[in-house]
């Protein structure tokens, strides 16, 4: 399928990555390669009582650790952010190290924003309206998954209007990515299967979107490759470090891959069952992927035909059918009915999805909520 | 009649287009978030020495007013989009997708991108209107 953006296209990847076991000890050069000398660390609590990837961190920071912030939260919001933002301030920090999933690095995000330009991070939402980068930023990433670690969006709860807002701008990717397995290590069964399966959503919807290009292609090509043969060994055994490492770098590439090729229809869904129904993101992606695929390939046959080929099946027909595999292998739910979710749901779930910004992206256009509620219905029942 | 761009005339011109457009009428009537501003970056090299801003008042399918303002007023409106005088022709001649525009970089919003989205179908017909004003571009001028 040749799209516009096929024909012209751009691709952005400005963060430096590192990768090693045990890699996280040695952020102070990394710091110091960014010349900066005080370290304000953002993590959650659990995180930071984990014991032995974070304290070889803070141990190699040294007299550069400014502070430790560890009330990120699973929605971090405005307050989080600016609260933070003040800590390190006062603590006279140059530069922000995050340590998390998701909500952490996003967190991470704004507060290297409110530190910069001062004020509450209200101010500063919106579409690449950052003048100049913004204060220096290390993400150490604990699962394989979200690849925040390598985009330009952070995703910011506003408890006022009690929905999920986006910041988008190029000068928030994060300088560098300190990719180390050890912080893997131990993550429990079900949140190595969701998270994933978040990333393996990434590639699949790298490669269907709109705005697909060469490059995206190769990244999210290699995550599945990758993904395939590691996923379920990281699922099976937990302190595999080569396992670990792996689907680390798979999530990155995934992450680098969608953050130019944006995603589709399934993130606008999983967003929408996120926020309505409290589903897991990666889980409710994983149970929505094959579906929505299955969907996209009515109007656009050949579409999967290279995924197919990366992960050695006959046809594109198949991928969406290795999907269920993969999440079947780790035990995953895979209906929203199995998931918990109220049928009667599914109407508001369909209206949130819509208003997400990932459903512009699709291959196959959806514009009005009605048109996915046979898909839905289907995600839900499974059949 | 033909106006240069950017200018009040195109902005007032603009205006009734979208007040003619049974498209907007239909695809906007459910846009009650507020006026839109939009700036053209200073380009010296067609003659534009400083930022330019327009400010639309639209409400409901309906565009209650349209026209040229200065920064302060345009900074005032809950949605502004900057952009640079090329990027504006491409989208005036729709070869650039507003929301692809903003993802992209060359047009940047200040406020909520959620809500633009919630109204994609309002913000292509916009696009579209302004590809339907008479426009004289001011470096073919
Ligand atoms: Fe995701």
């Amino acid at each position: 399928m040749e799209t516009e953006a096929q024909t012209q296209y751009s691709f952005r990847m400005p963060v430096k990555l590192v990768f090693g076991v045990g890699a996280g000890g040695d952020v102070s050069a990394e710091m110091a390669e960014l010349g900066r000398r005080r370290a304000f660390v953002v993590t959650d609590s659990s995180i930071a009582s984990s014991g032995s990837a974070f304290d070889k961190l803070i141990k190699g920071l040294g007299p550069r650790l400014a502070g430790v912030f560890k009330e990120v939260t699973q929605d971090s919001g405005f307050e989080i952010i600016d609260k933070a933002a003040n800590m390190a301030a006062d603590a006279e920090a140059d530069c922000v190290v995050s340590v998390g999933g998701g909500s952490v690095i996003d967190t991470g995000k704004g507060i290297c924003v409110a530190l910069k330009n001062g004020g509450s991070i209200r101010d500063h939402m919106g579409v690449n309206i950052l003048a100049e980068p913004q204060t220096p930023h290390i993400v150490l990433p604990t699962t394989s998954g979200t690849g925040s670690e390598v985009t330009n969006v952070a995703v910011i709860y506003d408890s006022v209007e009690k929905r999920k807002k986006n910041l988008l701008d190029h000068h928030i990717y994060p300088n560098t990515a300190v990719l180390d397995p050890e912080f893997l290590v131990g993550l429990p069964q079900a949140v190595t299967a969701a998270t994933g399966m978040d990333a393996v959503t990434h590639a699949i919807e790298a490669l269907h979107s709109m705005m697909k290009n060469p490059v995206s292609d190769a990244l999210a090509l290699q995550t599945l490759g990758l993904m395939n043969q590691w996923l379920p060994v990281a699922w099976a055994e937990p302190a595999n470090i080569a396992a670990r490492g792996h689907t680390l770098v798979a999530s990155n590439l995934a992450g680098a891959a969608f953050s130019n090729a944006m995603v589709g229809l399934c993130h606008a869904i999983a967003h929408g069952l996120g926020g309505v129904a409290r589903v897991p993101h990666g889980l409710a992606n994983s149970i929505a992927l094959p579906h929505v695929m299955r969907f996209n390939l009515e109007v656009s046959p050949g579409l999967y035909d290279q995924a197919a080929k990366a992960l050695g099946l006959s046809a594109g027909e198949d991928v969406a059918g290795w999907v269920e595999g993969m999440a079947r292998r780790m035990e995953l739910p895979m209906t929203l009915k199995d998931a918990g979710v109220a049928e009667d749901s599914l109407v508001e779930v369909a209206e949130a999805a819509m208003t997400d910004g990932a459903a512009l992206y699709n291959p196959r256009p959806v514009f009005e909520p009605d048109e996915i509620m046979p898909l839905l219905r289907l995600i839900w029942a499974g059949n | 009649m033909s106006h240069k761009f950017p200018s009040d005339a195109w902005t007032q011109s603009f205006g009734r287009v979208i007040n003619a457009s049974d498209d907007y009428k239909q695809r906007g009537k459910n846009w009650r978030a507020g006026a839109v501003s939009f700036i053209v970056t200073a380009a010296p090299e067609v003659g534009m020495t400083q930022d330019f801003g327009m400010f639309l008042d639209l409400h409901e399918g309906e565009c209650r007013s349209a026209r040229s303002c200065d920064l302060t007023e345009a900074e005032k409106a809950p949605f502004m989009i900057r952009a640079e005088y090329g990027w504006w022709k491409s989208v005036i001649r729709g070869n650039l997708e507003p929301v692809r525009g903003l993802i992209t970089g060359k047009l940047k919003l200040k406020g909520d991108l959620t809500v633009i989205v919630r109204h994609i179908g309002a913000a292509k017909s916009l696009a579209e209107c302004a590809s339907h004003v008479e426009t004289i571009f001011l470096d073919e001028a």
